[in-house]
């Protein structure tokens, strides 16, 4: 792998600790959908770290990612479902969960094989909390208690998970087939969306600023 | 396909970037209409406490109007009459003096009666809404310039005595202003209720009157009547309507809703438990 993807690696995994750090120290005054969101970023942080680690030194890691993408898929499923009040959303997030582990089954033979990077499942997981985002904000706008929506900690942390999975989709969707294609190009994407983890993580570390502001 | 690709990427992040704009804009434009509305909500609200304290003193000088012009011109009559007597010689003279006084005596007996019985009806007090609608239906018809008829069933519940008050008077309002303005010949006025309201129509053949003129005219400086019906219909936590009448004829179907349940702000029961 190239150093400059390694380089972007290491500064998204770090960048984790930018909201982490804080929402650790201030865990216990956090309402219990932070605590969720908080214990889902510090999943995808220490994946992150293992991803990382286990590449840097030629470690198969094909299994780690499909156990990483699974669990974060599932585990933000449960958050927007707690976050998401209309029936329309919970019905919706239950069917994505369905749709996925149909997906995990399809897919399991060629997964547990190990040998190819499997492009479905993360952009699966990309395209529905593309839609989850999107639904959360369309459920703020008919909030008509909220007056200023960026002054809310959903608000940033949502834009950071729209921006990041918005990038993520097609990079993940094409991984798999450019893989044995161009994979100099490849990482150049990954490298992209290392960059757009660090935005992400910046953006959830902007809203843990309005937390008191609940 | 690098450069789709990347293409691709950039549409995606770009509609990413959308959503997050459009939100904003979106909430943005919300805080404008609240803002606009509250305001519009203070300026109504400050129409009606002026229209409420405008019919304060218009009450107040109607029953210093009473009291001075009626009452005050009785007792002075009454006061010559005992003036006299204490001159007379005689005791059947004193005596006829007397009588004449006692007659004016009754009449100012009379008088503050209605003044009192104008400020907060006795019947109303005594019997409940449906017994005086009935009764102010009855009187009006009675005087000959207009028929008059009242439906309601046997038995309706009964509210607070303030909330029956305001929804007696509105009522008055109303028929008055079928009576001055739309120069009605004939009303109609029925008391229903079902679950969860009271429901107050009535229905003219006059000169027609539409919700948008209610909504007009309410917020015009000096229509003081429509303005304390939407005071009181407010304080009610009811709804009001004026369309066009049911069977498309000329005239003007009013509807009041008034709730039984508990309204924000009230802070008794809205609804006593003895049903009629």
């Amino acid at each position: 792998m190239s150093l400059h993807l390694y380089n972007a690696e290491l500064i998204s995994w770090i960048s984790f600790l930018i909201p982490l750090i804080p929402a650790w120290m201030f865990f216990r005054r956090l309402w219990f959908e932070l605590k969720f969101f908080i214990a889902i970023l510090t999943v995808s942080f220490i994946f992150s770290v293992v991803v990382y680690y286990t590449g840097k030194h030629d470690i198969h890691n094909l299994v780690i990612y499909f156990i990483w993408y699974m669990l974060e898929f599932y585990l933000y499923s449960i958050l927007f479902q707690r976050l998401l009040h209309s029936r329309f959303s919970k019905n919706f997030t239950s069917v994505m969960m369905l749709l996925f582990a149909v997906l995990i089954l399809v897919n399991l033979g060629h997964i547990l094989e190990g040998v190819a990077f499997d492009s479905y499942l993360p952009a699966f997981l990309s395209l529905a909390m593309l839609l989850y985002c999107v639904l959360f904000f369309n459920q703020q706008l008919d909030n008509p208690r909220i007056t200023f929506i960026y002054k809310t900690t959903w608000f940033w942390i949502i834009t950071g998970l729209l921006l990041y999975f918005a990038g993520s989709f097609l990079i993940m969707l094409s991984t798999g087939y450019l893989m044995n294609k161009n994979i100099d190009f490849i990482m150049e994407l990954w490298i992209l969306q290392s960059l757009l983890g660090i935005v992400k993580n910046l953006l959830i570390a902007i809203g843990l600023v309005y937390i008191k502001q609940r | 396909m690098e450069r789709i690709l990347l293409l691709g990427i950039g549409g995606m992040l770009l509609f990413a970037i959308g959503v997050i704009v459009f939100v904003l804009v979106h909430q943005r434009r919300v805080i404008r209409y609240q803002m606009n509305l509250q305001s519009l909500r203070e300026g109504q609200q400050r129409l009606l406490l002026e229209a409420a304290i405008a019919s304060e003193e218009k009450e107040r000088q109607r029953i210093a109007g009473d009291l001075h012009d009626e009452v005050g011109a009785s007792l002075s009559t009454i006061r010559l009459y005992l003036l006299q007597a204490a001159r007379k010689n005689t005791l059947e003279q004193v005596a006829a003096t007397m009588e004449a006084a006692k007659e004016v005596l009754d009449e100012v007996v009379s008088q503050v009666r209605q003044i009192s019985h104008r400020l907060s009806p006795e019947m109303l007090m005594q019997f409940g809404l449906k017994d005086a609608l009935q009764k102010m239906t009855q009187k009006l018809h009675a005087s000959g310039g207009i028929r008059v008829s009242f439906m309601s069933p046997e038995e309706i519940v009964r509210l607070q005595p303030e909330r029956e008050l305001a929804v007696y008077r509105i009522v008055q309002e109303v028929i008055g202003n079928m009576l001055n303005h739309a120069a009605a010949a004939e009303i109609h006025l029925q008391l229903r209720q079902n679950k969860h309201c009271l429901i107050i129509t009535a229905e003219d053949n006059g000169r027609g009157f539409t919700q948008e003129s209610f909504e007009k005219q309410k917020n015009k400086p000096g229509s003081l009547g429509l303005k304390n019906i939407q005071s009181r219909v407010d304080i009610l936590g009811a709804t009001i309507n004026f369309t066009e009448r049911k069977d498309h004829l000329p005239g003007t179907l009013m509807t009041l809703n008034v709730p039984l349940v508990k309204v924000p702000g009230d802070s008794g029961q809205s609804v006593h438990a003895d049903t009629r």
